[in-house]
């Protein structure tokens, strides 16, 4: 079975980032987890939330729980650890600081559920996937569920699964008509060898559709021929609504310019919920519901990527989806324990 | 070295948590500035940019939506690249770790945190809830009292009555009295290594078939045994950890607040001390089914009992005793069966801190036969001393509607033997709207005079430690949760303004929870009880004129009764004849033990 990455290849850090809570992410992970465990492959799993609990931080709704598998590396903060039923073997502490505690690193040894609360920012995040990498038997797939609708730290993930659904939007056709246009900022090429140089606007830090705006207004036809780079599509996406980034990715083209992103991680579907709370009063919400057939036919229709219901589906294309980015990442594939893998 | 704090409060009217931590931050040389609070999250980050502050201080009361605006200042501060020079932290109300974890800051503060803690957090140092005081050691309730009578005749009267019933104790044995014996020497042998099977094939002889079978590892009617991974779990997941201090007094050192726990699951009554503990309680109470008290004998295992109550076994006991924090007082009640003086020992060697005896109540009210809880009684007082364990001494014949002096009457000749045995008992009336004061009207203005008569008469008489309970406020509670809470809040308040050493309160649900007790009703009572004493602080409660006159209506009514007593020349044959409550007052003699006491044969 492949348990691990090959030495030297780094073990590919995948992310389910969510566009708001209820979309579905920790039920995604759950799918992903199990396709996983039938695949043989090893995985770590974290978070950048608080995950695995029974009942929702907010709405007091039943959540998903993390159902854990004896051999599954576990990065959680200390004070998660005794949450869960599964019997977790601490290896070390990382040294990453969290709100629950220090992050452990561990090993579940009896199998059971889990509470996640990992790092919850880019830097910290990034120091606890060298750390995994670091580790003299690496797992293949490094797991990262999302919370609420962050998403800026998962910008150092290789690869990312975008949960959205109807607790973002009830109305299904503005929702896929924003999640396309997620998907078009993701689809920002990449700085090449011949961009960055002396023309090029290079936007560090937050840059809003407002300051995209502003820059358009100010150079006008300036921009022609020059890229204006920003640093990962996470960041576009964490500083506005992506319509408004798509508009003002828009008018930097008509003026002749372009949008560039340093690093990206690869967008490699998107999984849909039409579940969504429904706000009664303070404190008290009910479930409703979108009709599946026309909210997954809406968006296979206008998104270009590849689209799943878990709960109808199961997890089978994503686990492809990452097995296609591992195999693209050092030339390595996923492969099972019979086979082997190839560096 | 001074710190940069920059204070973001994202809701105009609730800003008062993050001045106070703003002025606190600046009176220690950190630098502070409190942003206008209708900025919005791309105001905020670029405020946070330029300010090139360590710290980024948010607050907010959590509302709808409000928690997306949270998320998504952190998000933006992310992805400006803020997060590794800026530490972001999230307070107000509703505010937990979890929600500060999920909503991507690095520490959440929920309401009521002192603002010395997030002065500790922003300087990097651990906080100390104490601010340097030692922890927290257990308490004493009998230090500091010299039990001298100060009623001359109640003493005189006493000290007649203390003689005849020691006197006669001693020409007297019983299965209970022989039972706590042998399993003294039980201990004794464990302790020095020798065998227990001989004292354990006698201890049996003394115990109905039941218990006796149950010894040898037969079931137990009504209970079954916890399994050893039950016992693991709750090992793994509750045990051994630290637990937080929460102070129910504001500037008193008493009362102190005790509970009651029986849940019948010795692994749930661990839960259930640890919710008391962890809000306020100072002391926990080991509720055992009344069924079991009518047993001869104890039962053996770690058992959990299917209705409420704990069955008293020695390994139940140490199993809650290994899940009580070090300061927390625990008391086994031993006051009204077949196993008074057994329990005793048990509980001492459990490691108990106080007990329970009442002859005169376990007689009236509690179903014994008077002679044999005298005999068993006495015999528990004794082995109470040997341990140096306290004893309350429970009225809770009040409640069968015996008259309050007649109960005192009974408390008083108990905790006298006691006294004279070397033991140190603890005064228990009840704070309760009892069946005499329904009648007589003591109530009708106020719950307040009659409850202080009580304590006023009782401190005439004896310089000892007063524990009214239990709980406070019985029959004063409904169904309603938020009534119930309130009355015992107020309950307590009074005997705080009465300076008594301790006092017992129930859940919220105890009186008509129809099952059993919930974790939430019972930090109902304690939150209640927490928000009454920090109202009143040293400010007290003042009765009217009629509490000192009824308090000398009682003390003349425990003189009456005393004299009764001690002309009849025995207190069990008074018990008998109603001298400490008739049946035409509600109390009966009981009749579980009858004709089992016998007389010691001399030589």
């Amino acid at each position: 079975m492949r348990r691990v990455a090959g030495r030297g290849q780094a073990a590919v850090a995948v992310g389910i980032a969510g566009t708001a809570k209820n979309t579905g992410k920790t039920t995604s992970l759950r799918a992903l987890m199990d396709e996983c465990g039938r695949r043989g492959w090893g995985v770590c799993v974290t978070g950048i939330g608080f995950d695995g609990e029974d009942l929702d931080n907010v709405t007091r709704l039943p959540k998903p729980r993390i159902p854990c598998r004896d051999g599954v590396l576990v990065a959680t903060a200390l004070d998660c650890l005794g949450a869960g039923d599964a019997e977790v073997a601490v290896e070390h502490e990382t040294g990453i600081e969290t709100a629950l505690g220090r992050v452990c690193v561990g090993t579940v040894r009896r199998a059971g559920f889990v509470v996640i609360a990992g790092p919850n920012k880019s830097s910290d995040l990034s120091r606890l996937l060298r750390t995994i990498r670091a580790r003299p038997e690496p797992p293949a797939v490094i797991l990262v569920d999302g919370a609420f609708g962050r998403i800026a730290p998962m910008g150092v993930c290789d690869g990312l699964f975008i949960a959205t659904g109807a607790a973002r939007n009830p109305v299904i056709g503005p929702l896929a008509t924003e999640t396309r246009s997620m998907v078009k900022v993701f689809d920002i090429p990449k700085v090449g060898p011949r961009t960055g140089g002396g023309d090029d606007i290079e936007v560090r830090g937050v840059a809003s559709p407002a300051a995209l705006h502003r820059l358009a207004e100010t150079l006008g036809p300036g921009l022609s021929g020059r890229s204006v780079i920003v640093s990962s599509p996470t960041c576009l996406l964490a500083s506005g609504d992506p319509p408004a980034i798509e508009e003002a990715m828009e008018r930097i083209s008509s003026l002749g310019g372009s949008l560039r992103v340093r690093r990206r991680p690869a967008l490699l579907g998107v999984t849909v919920n039409p579940f969504f709370p429904v706000r009664l009063s303070e404190g008290r919400y009910e479930t409703g519901r979108v009709d599946e057939d026309e909210l997954l036919s809406a968006f296979r229709m206008r998104i270009g990527r590849p689209v799943w219901d878990v709960v109808a589906e199961g997890a089978a294309g994503m686990a492809d989806a990452v097995e296609s980015l591992a195999s693209g990442m050092g030339g390595c594939s996923l492969e099972g324990e019979d086979g082997g893998f190839v560096e | 070295m001074g710190k940069r704090v920059i204070l973001v409060p994202l809701d105009p009217v609730h800003d008062i948590g993050l001045k106070m931590i703003g002025r606190a931050l600046s009176e220690r040389g950190h630098e502070t500035r409190l942003l206008q609070p209708d900025l919005s999250c791309e105001e905020i980050v670029g405020e946070i940019s330029r300010y090139r502050c360590d710290y980024a201080l948010v607050g907010r009361t959590l509302g709808y939506g409000v928690e997306e605006m949270l998320a998504r200042l952190a998000d933006l501060a992310d992805a400006a690249g803020l997060r590794p020079k800026v530490k972001m932290v999230v307070g107000g109300m509703a505010i937990k770790p979890e929600l500060a974890a999920e909503l991507g800051y690095d520490a959440g503060f929920g309401p009521n945190t002192p603002v010395e803690e997030v002065v500790a957090y922003v300087e990097g140092r651990p906080y100390d809830p104490r601010g340097g005081v030692p922890p927290r050691s257990k308490p004493s309730l009998t230090r500091g009292y010299t039990y001298r009578f100060r009623n001359s005749e109640v003493e005189a009267l006493l000290s007649g009555i203390v003689e005849e019933v020691v006197c006669w104790a001693s020409g007297v044995t019983s299965p209970g009295v022989e039972r706590a014996r042998i399993r003294s020497r039980m201990f004794e042998s464990r302790r020095e290594g020798e065998g227990e099977e001989g004292l354990a094939r006698e201890y049996e002889r003394l115990c109905e078939p039941v218990v006796a079978e149950s010894c040898r590892g037969a079931g137990v009617p009504k209970a079954r045994a916890v399994t050893p991974s039950e016992k693991e779990r709750l090992e793994r997941r509750l045990l051994g950890r630290t637990k937080g201090e929460t102070q129910l007094r504001h500037g008193r050192d008493k009362p102190l607040v005790f509970v009651q726990y029986g849940t019948g699951c010795p692994l749930m009554d661990v839960a259930h001390v640890e919710v008391a503990e962890s809000w306020g309680a100072d002391g926990v109470v080991h509720f055992d089914p009344s069924w079991a008290a009518r047993r001869e004998g104890l039962f053996r295992g770690l058992l959990a009992h299917e209705e409420d109550g704990s069955l008293i076994t020695e390994e139940n006991l140490r199993l809650v005793k290994s899940g009580l924090g070090d300061p927390t007082l625990w008391q086994v009640r031993a006051h009204r069966g077949l196993n008074t003086a057994e329990t005793v020992v048990l509980a001492g060697e459990c490691g108990a801190d106080l007990t329970k005896i009442n002859i005169a109540y376990g007689s009236l009210g509690g179903g014994t036969d008077p002679e044999r809880l005298a005999a068993d009684g006495v015999e528990a007082m004794r082995q109470a001393a040997r341990y140096g364990m306290p004893f309350d001494v429970v009225t809770n014949e009040e409640l069968c509607g015996v008259p309050a002096h007649k109960a005192f009457a009974g408390m008083l000749i108990t905790a006298a033997v006691g006294i004279r045995l070397g033991g140190l008992p603890v005064l228990q009336p009840l704070f309760c709207r009892s069946p005499q004061v329904m009648l007589e009207g003591f109530m009708a203005d106020n719950y307040v005079d009659f409850n202080a008569a009580k304590v006023l008469a009782l401190r005439q008489i004896l310089d000892a430690p007063i524990w009214p309970g239990a709980p406070i406020g019985f029959l004063t509670h409904t169904p309603d949760r938020v009534q119930a809470s309130v009355t015992t809040a107020l309950h307590a308040c009074l005997a705080s303004s009465l300076g008594v050493d301790a006092i017992s309160i129930s859940s919220a649900d105890e009186a008509y929870s129809g099952g059993p007790i919930s974790a939430a009703s019972r930090v109902d009572t304690l939150r209640a009880v927490r928000e009454g004493l920090r109202f009143f602080g040293r400010a007290g409660i003042e009765p009217t004129d009629r509490a000192r006159l009824w308090a000398s209506d009682i003390v003349e009514g425990i003189v009456s009764v005393l004299r009764d007593v001690a002309r009849g020349g025995s207190f069990v044959g008074a018990l008998y004849e109603g001298l400490l409550g008739s049946r035409e007052e509600g109390a009966y003699p009981g009749r579980v033990g009858r004709g089992t006491v016998k007389k010691v044969r001399a030589g």
